[in-house]
């Protein structure tokens, strides 16, 4: 019998107000992570990504879920009390941004915000918080961390302010580390060692991860299952090594395609998908993908495909899978019959 | 085409006396458009001096590209704006097509200055939010007293056609288009003047991966119909190795190895292009958890503003000893095309002591 999972996302629509009107920046998105393990939610600009972990931690500014359920630990976060999921930040779940130097606060110093986080949640003294503030830093491997405890976060580099902003995240031992972007900003041998540090957190902790990323290197090294999102839809999703290797959805495949590698040929043009992403004000009819889509047939242009599986634990959004017979997938509260 | 040997003073020591760094060989040796030597920058900022750039010197062949790689601080940028004389080097030589940069007059380098031209990172930051495309495109044709009028109008349509856009676009705004559309407005205005060598200045760093698969290919496209030369600078090693024929990685405003995209990858020498290399994240699908580790990366880049004195990277390297910590390395040709800034590769014997 399969744990149930931690957090579980069902059918999530997302909107914001923008000048022209009210926007779907999240369309009927469903995914699930299960304790300790890494989930990657993969896509480019305007894919919905960011703004669907924003919406399960609560930080959506002016947008808003329309509809859907966020449940982490079977306890429904939608609609509830905002003060209590002020409790469930920080002890539950926590977030880390791409760019740690503006989600610090430059006022106050590393020591005092990880002071902040543990004594928000846990009644302790200030001696104690600051003892284990000290163990957070030494845990992330900050470099001299008695004498960083009292630094500004403008005194450290982009990579060390990203080890602080995971000692935040971690001070209460949250059961959900969500990850925007972590290592974005970072230059690459330091988002090496950011990445091998958040694997070893969580193999220390037993921590799940939600990776929300563009890079599907880092997908490919980190996750267990990935989640294909385009122009606010789940596309595709499944087992990481299956997905990459051999992606059932067009744009997965193309988008794997377009990515340079070692092995790239350089005497050829590289596989590029034309065309770019429609904005969440130009979604084309019927697959949102169809316009730039090397397979597309007429159905596509007319009718929204459903998420189907395609197989043990995949998933696919595609009307070609209709025409091998896919059976009909309760993926997320989609469930279409197959012709 | 031997080079020179450069005083210690300008930080990189001599190539060792007797080698040439050609350019990466291929049937016909093209002739060398632009050449830089023992490039060096300093910034003097409230009291402490940043060494941006610490004697770089490449070469780049006609209708070729040369990729500049590093990370923060590498002074990669820094060598870019130096190339078209944006700034002024602190000491160093500049050629172009023969001509001496920094002795060329004005009016002369008004008249280079259409040979060479710039493609940056963020190509809606780059553009101006007031200037329609026909504007943003054409004024450089303006400015160097190209064309005008009916003229103007269709010669900034032909440069749009080149770079997949049309005369539809011509009186849209900027902020119209999305990233890798905005980065083809940038590219048909640095083509406006017809130019032989192009830096593209982390062009595709700032788009998403499908749309920067398109940029590359036109930038592509384009050298081969153009012939057009380019000085390709990213941080994504990656990219570089598809662009570029050969490959000079930067650290702390120094070329530490130089050569060909696919032996660096499958081969790098130095310690720190060997860091590097490991640190690229592995899109190996078939493989399980553990990435190829050759080189645990450790520490971050130093800044410029203080480099570890002799090789900068001796801080960081799993390999130095006390000669590494006190003086600064040598280039060494070890192959055709290749070069590496490192004692280890110090053909006159052992690096002393442990």
């Amino acid at each position: 019998m399969p744990s149930p999972p931690l957090l579980e996302v069902k059918d999530l629509y997302v909107q914001f107000p923008t000048p022209r009107g009210v926007v779907d920046a999240v369309t009927g998105v469903s995914f699930t992570v299960a304790p300790g393990e890494t989930v990657a939610i993969v896509g480019e600009s305007g894919s919905g990504k960011s703004v669907s972990s924003l919406a399960v931690m609560g930080l959506l500014g002016t947008g808003r879920i329309s509809s859907g359920s966020v449940l982490l630990r079977g306890e429904e976060l939608v609609g509830t009390d905002p003060e209590r999921l002020r409790e469930l930040r920080g002890t539950e779940m926590a977030m880390i941004f791409q760019n740690p130097m503006t989600s610090l606060d430059p006022l106050f110093t590393v020591g005092d915000q990880i002071i902040e986080a543990i004594r928000a949640h846990r009644r302790v003294s200030r001696r104690e918080a600051r003892a284990r503030a000290l163990e957070l830093l030494r845990e992330v491997g900050l470099p001299d961390p008695e004498r960083r405890i009292r630094s500004y976060p403008h005194e450290l580099s982009g990579g060390q302010q990203q080890r602080v902003m995971i000692a935040i995240a971690l001070a209460c031992e949250p059961a959900l580390l969500i990850a925007d972007e972590p290592t974005t900003a970072l230059d690459v041998t330091v988002e090496a060692q950011i990445l091998d540090l958040l694997r070893r957190m969580q193999r220390d902790h037993g921590t799940a991860l939600l990776l929300i990323t563009h890079d599907m290197a880092v997908v490919a090294e980190m996750a267990d299952r990935v989640v294909v999102m385009y122009a606010g839809q789940v596309v595709e999703q499944g087992p990481v090594r299956e997905v990459l290797r051999s992606p059932y959805n067009p744009y997965t495949r193309a988008l794997i395609d377009s990515i340079p590698m070692p092995t790239t040929p350089r005497n050829r043009p590289m596989p590029a998908i034309s065309g770019s992403v429609p904005t969440p004000a130009q979604l084309p009819p019927g697959c949102r993908f169809h316009p730039r889509c090397p397979s597309a047939q007429r159905r596509c242009g007319r009718e929204v495909p459903p998420l189907l599986e395609v197989g043990v634990g995949r998933a696919s959004r595609c009307w070609l899978h209709e025409t091998t017979g896919a059976s009909p997938a309760a993926v997320g509260g989609e469930v279409r019959r197959a012709g | 085409m031997s080079d020179h040997v450069t005083t210690t003073a300008a930080g990189n020591g001599a190539l060792a006396t007797g080698q040439q760094a050609r350019p990466s060989p291929d049937r016909v040796e093209p002739s060398i458009l632009f050449e830089a030597r023992d490039l060096v920058k300093r910034f003097r900022t409230r009291g402490h001096t940043v060494h941006a750039v610490n004697g770089v010197s490449l070469r780049i062949p006609r209708g070729r590209t040369v990729g500049l790689v590093g990370e923060s601080g590498s002074g990669k940028s820094t060598v870019a704006r130096l190339a078209l004389r944006l700034l002024d080097p602190t000491s160093g030589e500049l050629h172009f097509d023969g001509v001496d940069l920094l002795r060329a007059s004005r009016r002369e380098m008004r008249a280079l200055r259409r040979r060479m031209q710039i493609v940056f990172q963020n190509p809606l930051g780059s553009l101006n939010p007031r200037m329609r495309v026909l504007h943003a495109v054409g004024e450089p044709l303006v400015v160097h007293r190209i064309a005008k009028g009916r003229q103007l109008v269709d010669r900034v349509v032909e440069l749009l056609e080149k770079v997949g856009l049309s005369a539809a676009d011509l009186y849209k705004f900027s902020h119209q288009f999305s990233g890798g559309q905005a980065q083809r407005i940038g590219i048909a205005r640095a083509l406006a003047t017809d130019p032989d060598l192009i830096v593209c200045d982390e062009a595709v760093s700032a788009l998403d991966v499908s749309v920067q698969a398109q940029v590359l290919n036109l930038l592509k496209r384009l050298q081969a119909e153009l012939g057009l030369s380019y000085l390709f600078i990213a941080h994504d090693l990656n990219v570089v190795r598809y662009m570029a024929d050969e490959i000079c990685v930067m650290y702390l405003g120094q070329i530490v190895e130089r050569g060909d995209g696919d032996t660096l990858f499958a081969d790098p020498r130095h310690p720190y292009t060997q860091m590097l290399v490991s640190a690229v994240p592995e899109f190996a699908p078939g493989r399980e958890g553990e990435r190829r580790h050759r080189v645990a990366p450790r520490g971050e880049p130093a800044s410029p503003s203080n480099p570890p004195p002799g090789c900068h990277f001796h801080p960081r390297c799993s390999k130095a000893t006390a000669r590494c910590r006190t003086e600064a390395p040598k280039v060494h040709r070890i192959a055709d095309g290749r070069t590496v800034a490192c004692h280890l590769y110090d053909p006159a014997g052992e690096a002393n002591g442990k």
